[in-house]
C-alpha cells in the first residue's frame, strides 16, 4: 500500500469516526469583538514555544522496553599446579543492551569497556563520538548506566509511566558473568530509581555459541567473536555510511523532493508575478499610447462632435485624459505592488514589454512544472539570471534553498555525522529536560513491588503484550 | 480546502457566517479529531475535545489574522486543548481496572479502522503527529519542522520510518 492509498483509506475511516458538530457548538455565538484575554494555556501563538516534553499517555499505560544484556565470557585457561582449583581468570567479554537503542560493548579482563558498537540506527544517534570516548575504560556496569541515561536524554527511555525489560546474558566464566550481571542490573536499577522512572531489568542467559554464530566465529570461539565486535566498532563511520546508505538515500530523496517543491513553488510564484506584471505592462503601454495620441491629436479621441478643446493647454484639464492618466497610475501602482523594484514611469515601456514577453515565451512556468530535480537545478541558474535581468529580486529563500540541495548521495553522506548529530541535538532538546526533571523518589520496596507486578506476568514479549497491564498497541 | 480557501473561510466565520462555519467543520474536523485522539487515546474524550476546539474557534475568531496560515492557527488551538486535557487528567486518580476496561472498549471501536488504529498503535507520539499533520492537515515537512521545532531531516526521517511501520503493520493484517 503506498502513501496515496494510505491517505485515502485514512480519510475514509475518519469520515466514519469523526463526530458530527454538536448542537452546542452550532449554537455558540461567534465572538466578533476583541476581548481582553486572560493569561492562560490557550494562547494561540505560532511562534515556537519553550519546549517542555510531557508524556502523552496517561492512565494504565506502560511502554515495553527491552534491555537484553548478553554476556559472553571466555573461559580462561586454567593455570598449572596441583591441589586447590585456582580462581578463574577474567578474560575479555561481551555485553549487549537492547533498550532500543541496541548497543554492544566489549570489555577486558578488568571488566572495563574497550569498544562500543552500535547495533541499530537508533544507537547511531545515541552513540556520539563524545559518548564513545567517555565509555572507554569505564567499568561495564557504570557504562551501561550511562548509556541508559543518555538514552533517556534522547527520549528512548522514561517517556512512559512504566517499563518492562529483558536482559539476555551469555555466560562463560560463571563468576565473571554473575558479577557483571549483578553489578550491571543494580547500576541500571539505581539509575532508573534515581530518575524516578519505573523500568524493570530482567536477565536471560545465552551460551557462547550464540555470539560466535552472529560474528562468524568458530563455534564456541568467543575470543574471535569478541574481536569481531571490536573490529567493527573501530571503523564506525565507514559502517555508518554503508549501513545507512539506503536510509540516507531515501532521506535525501525526500529532502530533495521537499526542496524541489519548495524551489518550484517559489519560482512559479515569481513567474506568476512576471505574467501579471507583463499583462499590466501591456495595459500600461496601451494607456500610454492613448495618452500620447490624445496629446498629439485630441480630435482623434473625441471627433468633431465632441471637440471641446479651445487651446493647446485646455486638453490637460480634460476629464477623459485625467481618467486615462489615473488608470495608468493605478496600473503602474499595481506593478509596483508585485515587484520590489520601482518601474520608472518614464521608462521605455516597449523595451520592458519586449523583455517580459521574451520571458513568457520561453515558457519557464510549464518547464518548471514538468522538470525533474536535475533539470530544475540545470535551469535554476538561467531562470535566476533571467529574473534578475527583469529586475525581479530573487528572494534569499531561493538562494538558501539552492545552497542546501546535495548534488549526489555522496555529497549527502559527507554530512552523515552532521545529519545524525542534528537528530541527536533535536531529540535532546525535546526530551532531556523532562527526563532529568525532579520526580518524587520511590523506595526500593516500591521498585520491588513494581518489579514483581511486571515479571509476574512476563514470560515473553508476546505474553507481555497480552497482559492487561500493557495495551495491545505497545506490543 | 487549501490554505487560501481555509483563510477565506475563517474570515467569513469571523463575520458570523454560519454556513462558512459548517464548511470549516466539515473540512477540518477529521484532522482535529485524529490529532486529539493521538493525545488522549479515548474515543469519547477525543469527541468532546473536538467540540471544545470548535467552541474555541468561535470564541477566538476575532484574533485570527486574515492572510496568515489558517491551518497553523487551528492546529495551535487543537494542541493547547489537548495539552490542557492532559494536565487535567494527570491530576486524576491513576487508571483503575474499570478505566482499563473502558480503554479496551475504546480500542474495540477502532477495529473497523485499521489504518487509524495502526497509526495510534505502532507509531510513537512524534511519528503520529508528523503523519497526521502531513497526511490529514496537508502541512509540508518543512512547515511541520518549523511548527514542532525540529530539524527538517528529523521530520523526514521520522515520516519515512512511520510510513514503513504502517505498511508493515497493515501487511500483517
Amino acid at each position: 500500500m503506498d502513501e496515496k492509498e494510505l491517505k485515502k483509506l485514512l480519510e475514509k475511516e475518519l469520515d466514519a469516526l469523526t463526530p458530527p458538530m454538536s448542537d452546542k457548538v452550532r449554537k455558540a455565538p461567534v465572538v466578533k469583538t476583541e476581548e481582553k484575554r486572560e493569561k492562560s494555556a490557550h494562547k494561540v501563538d505560532i511562534s515556537p514555544a519553550k519546549r517542555k516534553f510531557r508524556p502523552y499517555m496517561y492512565g494504565a499505560i506502560a511502554a515495553v522496553l527491552v534491555i537484553a544484556i548478553a554476556l559472553a565470557v571466555i573461559l580462561p585457561a586454567v593455570f598449572g599446579g596441583t591441589g586447590d582449583t585456582p580462581a578463574p581468570v577474567y578474560e575479555a567479554g561481551y555485553l549487549r543492551m537492547d533498550i532500543n537503542p541496541s548497543v554492544e560493548i566489549v570489555y577486558d579482563g578488568d571488566n572495563k569497556v574497550t569498544a562500543v558498537k552500535s547495533a541499530n540506527s537508533d544507537a547511531d544517534v545515541l552513540l556520539s563520538a563524545e559518548l564513545r570516548e567517555k565509555l572507554k575504560d569505564m567499568p561495564v556496569d557504570e557504562a551501561a548506566a550511562l548509556i541508559a541515561d543518555e538514552a533517556g536524554k534522547l527520549g528512548y527511555i522514561g517517556q512512559e509511566e512504566q517499563g518492562a525489560l529483558k536482559i539476555t546474558v551469555v555466560a562463560g566464566n560463571d563468576k565473571q558473568s554473575d558479577e557483571v550481571v549483578s553489578k550491571t542490573t543494580v547500576a541500571l536499577e539505581n539509575a532508573f530509581m534515581e530518575r524516578g522512572v519505573f523500568v524493570a531489568v530482567l536477565a536471560v542467559k545465552e551460551d557462547a555459541d550464540w555470539l560466535a554464530d552472529q560474528y562468524g566465529a568458530a563455534a564456541g570461539d568467543l575470543k574471535e567473536a569478541v574481536n569481531g565486535v571490536a573490529a567493527k566498532a573501530d571503523n564506525y563511520f565507514e559502517q555508518l555510511a554503508e549501513k545507512n546508505q539506503s536510509s540516507l538515500e531515501t532521506l535525501k530523496g525526500y529532502y530533495e523532493k521537499e526542496v524541489f517543491e519548495y524551489l518550484r513553488d517559489l519560482l512559479e510564484a515569481e513567474c506568476d508575478n512576471i505574467k501579471r506584471t507583463r499583462e499590466l505592462l501591456h495595459k500600461a503601454s496601451d494607456l500610454n499610447d492613448r495618452i500620447k495620441e490624445y496629446t498629439v491629436s485630441p480630435s482623434a479621441w473625441f471627433g468633431e462632435d465632441y471637440w471641446t478643446v479651445v487651446s493647446s493647454d485646455e486638453w490637460k484639464q480634460d476629464a477623459r485624459l485625467a481618467e486615462t492618466v489615473n488608470e495608468m497610475t493605478a496600473v503602474l501602482d499595481k506593478i509596483e505592488e508585485i515587484r520590489e523594484d520601482k518601474v520608472d514611469n518614464s521608462a521605455d515601456l516597449t523595451a520592458l514589454i519586449v523583455a517580459y514577453d521574451w520571458f513568457i515565451n520561453e515558457d519557464w512556468i510549464s518547464d518548471l512544472g514538468n522538470a525533474t530535480l536535475d533539470e530544475l537545478k540545470d535551469k535554476l541558474d538561467s531562470v535566476v539570471a533571467a529574473l534578475e535581468n527583469l529586475n525581479v529580486q530573487i528572494t534569499s529563500a531561493i538562494k538558501d534553498a539552492i545552497a542546501f540541495v546535495p548534488a549526489t548521495v555522496e555529497d549527502f553522506l559527507e554530512g552523515t555525522e552532521s545529519v545524525i548529530g542534528g537528530i541527536r541535538a533535536e531529540l535532546s532538546d525535546i526530551y532531556a529536560e523532562y527526563y532529568f526533571e525532579e520526580r518524587e523518589e520511590y523506595t526500593r520496596e516500591d521498585y520491588d513491588n513494581f518489579y514483581l507486578a511486571i515479571t509476574g506476568e512476563y514470560g515473553s514479549r508476546k505474553n507481555t503484550g497480552k497482559s492487561r497491564l500493557f495495551p495491545r498497541r505497545l506490543c | 480546502m487549501d490554505k487560501k480557501e481555509l483563510d477565506l473561510c475563517l474570515q467569513e466565520v469571523a463575520k458570523g457566517d454560519s454556513a462558512a462555519f459548517e464548511r470549516l467543520y466539515k473540512e477540518t474536523s477529521k484532522g482535529i479529531f485524529a490529532f486529539l485522539y493521538g493525545y488522549c487515546k479515548n474515543y469519547h474524550t477525543a469527541e468532546d475535545l473536538t467540540q471544545t476546539v470548535y467552541l474555541k474557534v468561535k470564541a477566538n475568531i476575532s484574533k485570527y489574522n486574515a492572510g496568515t496560515d489558517a491551518r497553523a492557527w487551528l492546529f495551535q488551538i487543537a494542541k493547547y486543548t489537548a495539552l490542557n486535557e492532559i494536565k487535567k487528567v494527570k491530576r486524576e486518580v491513576v487508571a483503575t481496572d474499570k478505566q482499563t476496561e473502558k480503554a479496551e472498549k475504546d480500542s474495540y471501536e477502532l477495529q473497523d479502522s485499521p489504518v487509524f488504529d495502526a497509526i495510534n498503535s505502532v507509531l510513537d507520539d512524534r511519528e503520529r503527529q508528523i503523519v497526521i499533520m502531513h497526511v490529514l492537515w496537508g502541512f509540508k515537512h518543512r512547515e511541520i519542522a518549523d511548527m514542532l521545532s525540529l530539524a527538517l531531516g528529523t521530520v523526514l526521517w521520522k515520516y519515512n520510518t512511520a510510513i514503513k511501520k504502517l505498511q508493515n503493520k497493515l501487511r500483517e493484517g
